[in-house]
């Protein structure tokens, strides 16, 4: 298991269309994937989970990755948010 | 299904509409549907009956997304390829599908619950945009739940409920109307939420905002609901009801003797002349009006036409909905306020505004849209022939707005003359006086209007800098902050000056502690939400303009809201006993 802080770059935030990229983009993926906000944590292979991650721009989140390929998974999903999640 | 008698609860929310209703529950959820919570037998059959209802909403949501494609682009319609991952999370439907089989309840009732836990803190947040999510997420659970029980659209129903749900949809209020209801009690919502102005007009006593209500009843129980006070008291002792049922005898009294004088003009006790008209946003209001006394429209809001077709009306629809209202109001008049809105309501995917209170709306989108400005000033003038209309412009912050404003509305007067098409000639044009700048310069802005109108919500967020929905600062938002009320009487005094009158449609208008002040400070036109006019005009026609005149003078020496309040508690008590008691006061009670 591997952990990522992150920060949301991008002026609107982990709003609904970076949310479902990060869903596609997770999918991709077998182990399992969660992000982690002040407490509340939620699965980043649910769309519906993603969106209830109320994340604006500045917020700080913690991504854990579990299983065979967590690494290329943290690496592709950390890169998303480094890169604003295209938006910037 | 009534269990055994639980213990006695009472909750405190937010009083959304007068009147005390004393009933049984009738729990709604979403969309008009009641989802009863049903243990099923057969499992298999259940999550069959599942998948086919996800199934046919994904039919469904692909037709929408692929008409959305072609007619508003790509980049509008992922919202609805959102959706469409919703309705295959692989998360969501496995949970919904284990809970089905281990807790051997129906589909609906777990895809509610489901949706409702996880979206809940979302609908506490209080960011506009985390709250439109909520409801992103909810419409695939309606659209789930609808596939589901399609026959079972349950929009009537027998015997007299409480209606309690988790937020009242104006839509769910207007299909709730059609029934006999007693009240209605919410978790969320707001006293300015669409569903509390249509209680009020409908005459249904109403309470939201009560939080954790849903949790604490189920259907059947025995319910109290005080839209006076704002409070709910669920299975109440037999002490508690026969308090409640005294409070509701003489409440109820007091409350026809006022809808009996409601017709009688606003006439002060010395033959001082004031209008008192209501707020209105929703044609189903119209019917209400005669019977509250209302001496035309204050207030009509078209920005609700705006929400209800998620964009900007165009001509023709605008003026349809206008020569409805103007017709039903004529002979006397309506006041017509342009779009009072922010850009990021018009524009919702690609604007958004840090700021938007601070931002492009009101008059100053409008002036930057005059395509947009035009259409709703033709069909204003076009409505005029149907009866008395004025015109509002709102959000004025200097003259010139006034004036170029003035001048797009003679363009299109032009416009209208040429093409032979008929209007009123002499219809009055007005401003509301709703930031601080205008207001100082209402002497002049006076010159070039025929009438002020003074929102209280927004001046007194402006003149405070108070966000009154920001938590951290909302107890400093008071509209009898001794600014506000000096400011007022700037206006008023501005206004009349200038020979015109002052009229004021923000919620201080319709607060009866405020009456008598505003009457002597020479408020020409009060205009408020139509449930409270009756009051208003008992006050009025009770009241010694002159003695009036002397309050308020009193009042403007004060230094500080607490000596203001303080005052008029005292006055509207001592001479007012009834109108107190059941509208302000919170003492001798609960």
């Amino acid at each position: 298991m591997i952990q990522r802080e992150v920060v949301v770059k991008n002026r609107l935030g982990l709003h609904t269309r970076p949310a479902a990229s990060l869903v596609k983009l997770a999918a991709k993926f077998k182990s399992d994937f969660f992000l982690e906000r002040d407490g509340y944590s939620v699965n980043g292979k649910s769309i519906i989970g993603v969106m209830t991650l109320a994340a604006e721009q500045g917020a700080r989140l913690i991504l854990t990755f579990d299983g065979p390929d967590e690494q290329e998974a943290a690496a592709a999903v950390v890169n998303f948010f480094d890169r604003g999640f295209d938006e910037i | 299904m009534r269990s055994e008698k639980g213990e006695e609860i009472r909750l405190k929310g937010i009083a959304a509409s007068p009147g005390i209703s004393i009933g049984h529950v009738l729990i709604l959820k979403k969309d008009g549907v009641v989802i009863e919570e049903r243990t099923i037998e057969d499992t298999q059959a259940e999550l069959l009956r599942l998948e086919r209802a996800i199934e046919k909403s994904t039919r469904e949501l692909e037709k929408i997304y692929s008409t959305a494609f072609e007619k508003i682009g790509k980049d509008k319609a992922r919202i609805f390829e959102a959706q469409l991952m919703m309705l295959s999370d692989p998360i969501f439907v496995e949970t919904v599908k284990k809970r089905i089989s281990s807790e051997q309840k129906n589909a609906e009732y777990i895809v509610a619950d489901e949706v409702n836990k996880q979206t809940e803190m979302l609908r506490k947040s209080d960011s506009e945009i985390f709250k439109l999510r909520a409801l992103e997420i909810e419409d695939v659970k309606n659209r789930i739940i609808r596939n589901l029980s399609e026959a079972k659209l349950r929009s009537r129903f027998e015997g007299n409920p409480i209606i309690v749900a988790t937020e009242l949809s104006p839509a769910d209020a207007v299909l709730l109307s059609r029934n006999a209801v007693l009240g209605y009690a919410s978790d969320y919502g707001g006293a300015r939420s669409h569903a509390s102005i249509l209680a009020r007009s409908l005459g249904i006593p109403a309470v939201v905002a009560l939080r954790e209500l849903t949790r604490h009843v189920k259907d059947g129980d025995e319910i109290i609901l005080d839209g006076y006070r704002g409070t709910v008291v669920v299975n109440p002792t037999p002490e508690t009801m026969e308090k409640y049922v005294t409070r509701k005898n003489s409440c109820d009294a007091f409350d026809s003797e006022l809808l009996a004088q409601a017709a009688e003009p606003g006439l002060t006790t010395d033959g001082h002349r004031v209008k008192v008209e209501a707020n209105l946003e929703l044609l189903e209001e119209l019917q209400l009006l005669k019977g509250h006394g209302a001496e035309g429209i204050g207030l009509f809001r078209t920005e609700p036409m705006i929400i209800d077709l998620n964009a900007i009306p165009d001509e023709d629809y605008q003026f349809e909905t206008l020569r409805q209202v103007v017709e039903a109001a004529n002979p006397n008049p309506v006041v017509i306020r342009t779009f009072d809105i922010g850009g990021d309501k018009l524009f919702v995917e690609e604007h958004s505004e840090p700021n938007p209170f601070l931002g492009w709306r009101g008059i100053r989108m409008l002036l930057d849209r005059p395509d947009v400005l035009k259409d709703q000033l033709r069909a204003i003038l076009r409505a005029s022939a149907y009866g008395k209309c004025k015109i509002m412009f709102p959000m004025v912050a200097t003259v010139e707005e006034v004036v170029k404003a003035r001048k797009i509305l003679d363009e299109v007067k032009y416009e209208l003359d040429s093409k032979g098409i008929k209007y009123d000639k002499d219809m009055e044009v007005g401003v509301m006086i709703e930031i601080p700048s205008a207001a100082l310069m209402s002497k002049e802005i006076a010159k070039h209007v025929d009438f002020l109108s003074i929102g209280t919500n927004d001046l007194v967020q402006y003149l405070l800098a108070v966000d009154r929905t920001n938590e951290l600062v909302a107890n400093l938002f008071d509209e009898f902050h001794p600014a506000v009320i000096r400011t007022i009487k700037y206006v008023i005094d501005a206004g009349h000056e200038a020979g015109i009158s002052v009229a004021m449609c923000g919620e201080m208008a319709g607060n009866p502690l405020a009456t008598a002040m505003l009457l002597g400070m020479g408020l020409d036109e009060f205009s408020a939400v139509s449930s409270v006019l009756p009051v208003l005009k008992k006050i009025v026609r009770e009241t010694n303009y002159k003695s009036a005149r002397k309050f308020a003078r009193q009042i403007l020496k004060l230094e500080s809201s607490e000596q203001i309040r303080k005052e008029l508690r005292e006055y509207l008590k001592q001479r007012f006993e009834r109108i107190y008691y059941t509208t302000i006061s919170e003492e001798n009670f609960d």
